[in-house]
């Protein structure tokens, strides 16, 4: 079963802090909170528990697949796909070959790998490149 | 294919309402989760696409999301700023609770999948992972053993009190709540360990995945060596998770900016390659309650 094209028009902005947000690139991100400087649309919520008794069930729990006994014996070769996109004006540059981890300072969570223990290929796999420019690489290495 | 788009947001990690086939959630971050806050998007799945049923905002990024398995209406996030969210689909006010006690990011939660027990496993980046009662304010254990960051803890789907936990410290630890002991530490990979998922029809078996690109499936009857090692990725796997459907397929998705079908039991262990996303692709899910509906994948 298809699920046909959603377009970013019809999905409502519902709160104020998803308005605020500014469409900055990864690469700008990463290299204003690792200079210090400020991120525009940063947002300094205040949300606080209400400590109260979750709405009451309705529904009994579902068997698992697996409880049932129920495994396919033909294999998915076609799954149905659904995406969930960053509603920006651009997409951010295509940084390759780094994951999350123990920032280097406060507030970074991302980490690029020396080029010797990177994957080849990609177009810029050793760092972060601001659109447009080249040879600009992060200074963060992680060891 | 249907598309959501998130304004500001970036998503972390997606999954299937246990109870509603066509619900499911969405952890996300502004910024990239670099900086700034956190939303979480229920949505529903119709025959004209994919539309908001509600959000919720926080205060730091959240990395994952996990659906109650006894009620509907409840799910659990993990925080930037090192707490567990509890959240009411129904309730508008913002979380029910907030559970502080770990120290650095919470990059993994999961409720448990047997019956015989309402647990919540976080995992963090203060190296431990914390045992929750959803309705007590405090963890019931801390396990402490891993040299790194964990970046994911899943409950096994068989066997109860029983959680397996990836690190960056290259390890895949299999911990034994009650007892609050590992009982099991698999040096998986060479590389920071990013994920990891049971098979739902082998309580033996469990996938990890790494930075290192290649997937490795092992029989913890026998850790000396892996049962399959699966490559094709061309940079980190960030998610794997096993078919809820079938014993030996399981799904990838990498900063490579694919998704990946193998059957790791087949002699072409590749069965797709989704090359929808034009970012890295964060988390995926397989719809529990139909067959054919396999992959889910937020982006950042």
């Amino acid at each position: 079963r298809k699920w046909s094209l959603c377009t970013s028009a019809s999905v409502p902005l519902t709160s104020r802090a998803m308005q605020l947000s500014s469409p900055l690139s990864f690469a700008e991100v990463f290299r204003r909170v690792q200079a210090g400087e400020e991120v525009p649309g940063l947002q300094e919520l205040d949300v606080r528990p209400c400590h109260s008794a979750p709405t009451v069930s309705r529904l009994s729990r579902v068997s698992k697949p697996w409880e049932k006994g129920s495994e396919t014996s033909q294999i998915p070769t076609k799954p149905v796909h659904i995406q969930f996109l960053p509603s920006t004006c651009a997409l951010p540059p295509r940084i390759r070959g780094c994951h999350r981890s123990e920032g280097y300072d406060r507030g970074s969570r991302w980490s690029w790998r020396k080029p010797s223990t990177l994957p080849s290929g990609g177009t810029n796999p050793t760092g972060l490149l601001q659109d447009g420019q080249s040879g600009r690489r992060c200074s963060h290495w992680r060891h | 294919m249907a598309t959501f788009r998130s304004p500001g947001r970036h998503g972390y990690a997606v999954e299937v309402s246990p109870f509603l086939p066509s619900l499911l959630a969405c952890a996300a971050s502004q910024h990239y989760g670099i900086a700034g806050s956190g939303t979480l998007f229920v949505l529903e799945q119709e025959e004209a696409g994919v539309s908001l049923v509600t959000s919720f905002d926080w205060n730091d990024g959240l990395f994952d999301v996990t659906w109650s398995e006894n009620n509907e209406h409840v799910l659990v996030t993990g925080g930037g700023d090192g707490t567990v969210q509890l959240w009411d689909t129904a309730n508008p006010q913002g979380p029910l609770q907030v559970l502080k006690e770990h120290t650095q990011e919470v990059y993994s939660v999961d409720w448990s999948q047997t019956r015989a027990e309402t647990l919540v496993v976080s995992g963090s980046w203060d190296h431990t992972a914390k045992v929750w009662d959803p309705e007590r304010p405090h963890s019931l254990s801390t396990l402490q053993g891993h040299e790194g960051v964990i970046y994911s803890t899943i409950w096994s789907p068989h066997i109860p009190g029983c959680f397996a936990s990836a690190s960056g410290d290259g390890t895949l630890r299999v911990w034994d709540m009650k007892a609050g002991v590992c009982r099991l530490v698999i040096p998986a990979h060479q590389a920071e360990i990013l994920t990891c998922d049971w098979c739902k029809y082998d309580q033996n078996v469990v996938v990890t995945g790494s930075v290192d690109c290649s997937l490795c499936v092992w029989d913890l009857r026998n850790v000396r060596q892996h049962v399959a090692r699966l490559t094709g990725h061309s940079y980190a796997i960030r998610r794997v998770k096993f078919s809820p459907f079938h014993h030996s397929v399981l799904a990838s998705c990498s900063y490579d900016f694919t998704v990946r079908l193998w059957d790791f039991a087949g002699s072409e262990p590749l069965l797709e390659t989704l090359e929808h996303h034009t970012e890295f692709v964060c988390g995926l899910d397989f719809n529990l309650h139909v067959p054919n509906q396999a992959v889910l994948t937020p982006t950042l």
